[in-house]
């Protein structure tokens, strides 16, 4: 990555992995996977170029491309960067939301151990980028390594969210991340707030218009997506020669009835014997809905039943991400850029909900088994 | 099982084949002198974090035995968690790793040109006046 003696003003790199997954099921799919082998949906190159001008300033700007249908390819970091000191950072532009462990590196497999991290944690969460500034603070104090992160900015992107492309939002959205390092054990808490988050349904928006009309104001409103939501994160890491531990534990709560307050976590285990390492990881999820506000009265009118039907008709559609999943994988690191990765995910989703599937056929027990291997480089 | 254990006794034997050297010593510029350094606050350097004294870590490239030392006494990493630490270090845009070195002569020349910085080195190294040794492994 680094030539010892050349100037290191302007540097290009890069990272890029080819995932390959197979699901032994055929009447769901899991991240895209379903009982046909495909390497089309994680695998990714991204290219990171960085100009310094001085110590202090510099630019950086990092363009992915990726093969998988859920996601854009195109600029996922584009910033200024300016080191006053080496205490203080601050960076404006677009950038990458930092809540979770991995969440601002979640591209570059070769960071982390998986080939797919624990969905239930990071799948949960909308905000992943934003544009706007972040400002750090370090400090070395008591042989503790201390790192304190607060972020501002707003997050647009339009989001799958009913099977079509919606435009959803977050003005303003802002956070604060604090990591901890003394000897081999990381800690980092995060928090992160949007005062107004929002998305355009129009099927939606036109369906809360009529009860508005028929004077249910309250039904109306819950059907609106305008509101809060704030996340809380916690998690611990532990490197060793000879293991490792990680876990993270997060909850997303929101007021809009139709984003499920969200409680997840995963736990891992592994054992280095290098260049190899061996892992398991424990996930899971529980999602709730707030009450739901039927004001509408049955058995008035014909027209009054059918609008409570609607009205109930989409809230029992609201899908539910309820999954434990038992990970097993193994990571070969061939040479000090390049590692192999193979991967058993257990899938045990809650009976009668959506638990991360896309279901197409509704007999289908939640239950399915995730095979995948990798290839992960970074130059 | 059998397979892992053959992996690791050859892994084994290839470590102790190429481990001439046992311990390192942290040397920089001996316009230095005086400089006091602790176990953990180079391991907080060579992480990337920030040192009073403004040092700036260098280190030597993968495969050099004095790296295979450096990472196990002093860091407590794998090679492999040293580079995914890197990479995500790298690609988030928070920091980046020391420069890297072929050769104690080129890591030396370099000291000798930017005496703020500091690194590590074979502890049989013959030292030349200008530099010092401020940390040993024993």
């Amino acid at each position: 990555m680094i030539a010892a003696d050349d100037s290191r003003d302007f540097e290009v790199s890069g990272f890029a992995r080819v995932v390959a997954g197979y699901l032994n099921e055929s009447t769901a799919s899991y991240q895209g996977y379903d009982d046909s082998l495909s390497v089309s949906e994680q695998s990714l190159l991204g290219l990171q170029a960085e100009y310094a001008f001085n110590d202090q300033l510099s630019v950086a700007a990092q363009l992915l491309a990726h093969s998988g249908d859920n996601r854009n390819s195109g600029v996922e970091w584009l910033y200024v960067r300016y080191e006053p000191t080496p205490n203080w950072r601050f960076k404006a532009g677009k950038l990458r939301t930092p809540l979770f462990k991995y969440s601002d590196s979640l591209d570059v497999g070769f960071a982390y151990p998986w080939i797919t991290p624990p969905q239930q944690i990071y799948s949960a969460y909308f905000f992943t980028n934003y544009d706007g500034i972040t400002a750090t603070y370090r400090q070395f104090y008591a042989d503790t390594s201390v790192d304190i992160e607060a972020f501002w900015g707003k997050y647009e992107e339009t989001s799958n969210f009913t099977g079509d492309e919606i435009p959803v939002g977050a003005d303003p959205l802002c956070g604060l991340v604090l990591r901890l390092q003394r000897n081999n054990l990381e800690l980092h808490a995060g928090y992160i707030e949007s005062e107004d988050f929002t998305a355009d349904i129009p099927e939606l928006e036109q369906f809360a218009q009529t009860l508005d009309f028929a004077g249910f104001a309250q039904s109306a409103e819950s059907l609106r997506f305008d509101g809060k939501a704030d996340g809380f994160v916690v998690g611990l890491n532990y490197n060793s020669l000879d293991y490792f531990v990680a876990a993270e534990w997060s909850k997303i709560e929101s007021d809009v009835l139709l984003v499920p307050s969200n409680e997840s976590f995963y736990a891992t285990v592994g054992y280095n014997f290098y260049p190899f390492q061996v892992h398991a990881t424990y996930a899971s999820s529980e999602v709730e809905y707030q009450q739901a506000s039927n004001q509408i009265p049955l058995g008035l009118s014909p027209e009054l039943d059918q609008l409570s039907f609607a009205y109930d008709g989409i809230i029992a559609a609201l899908p539910e991400d309820e999954l434990d999943s038992i990970t097993v994988g193994i990571r070969y690191d061939i040479i000090t850029n390049v590692a192999l990765k193979g991967e058993v995910s257990w899938l045990d989703g809650a009976q009668a909900e959506r638990a991360f599937f896309i279901i197409s056929d509704n007999t289908f027990d939640r239950q399915a088994t995730l095979y995948q291997v990798a290839v992960e480089w970074v130059f | 099982m059998r397979m892992c254990s053959a992996f690791l006794g050859l892994f084994f034997l290839a470590v102790s084949a190429n481990a001439n050297t046992v311990n390192i010593v942290i040397v920089t510029h001996q316009n230095n002198a005086g400089v006091e350094i602790t176990r953990n606050e180079i391991k907080n350097l060579f992480m990337g974090g920030v040192n009073a004294q403004g040092l700036e870590a260098l280190a030597l490239k993968p495969g050099a035995d004095a790296r295979l030392i450096f990472n196990t006494t002093i860091l407590g990493l794998t090679e492999s968690r040293v580079q995914s630490y890197w990479a995500q270090m790298r690609f988030s845009g928070r920091n980046k790793p020391p420069r890297e070195f072929e050769s104690v002569e080129t890591m030396l020349a370099y000291i000798l040109n930017n005496p703020n910085s500091i690194g590590y080195l074979p502890a049989e190294i013959e030292l030349p006046e200008d530099f010092l040794i401020i940390f040993a492994t024993r």
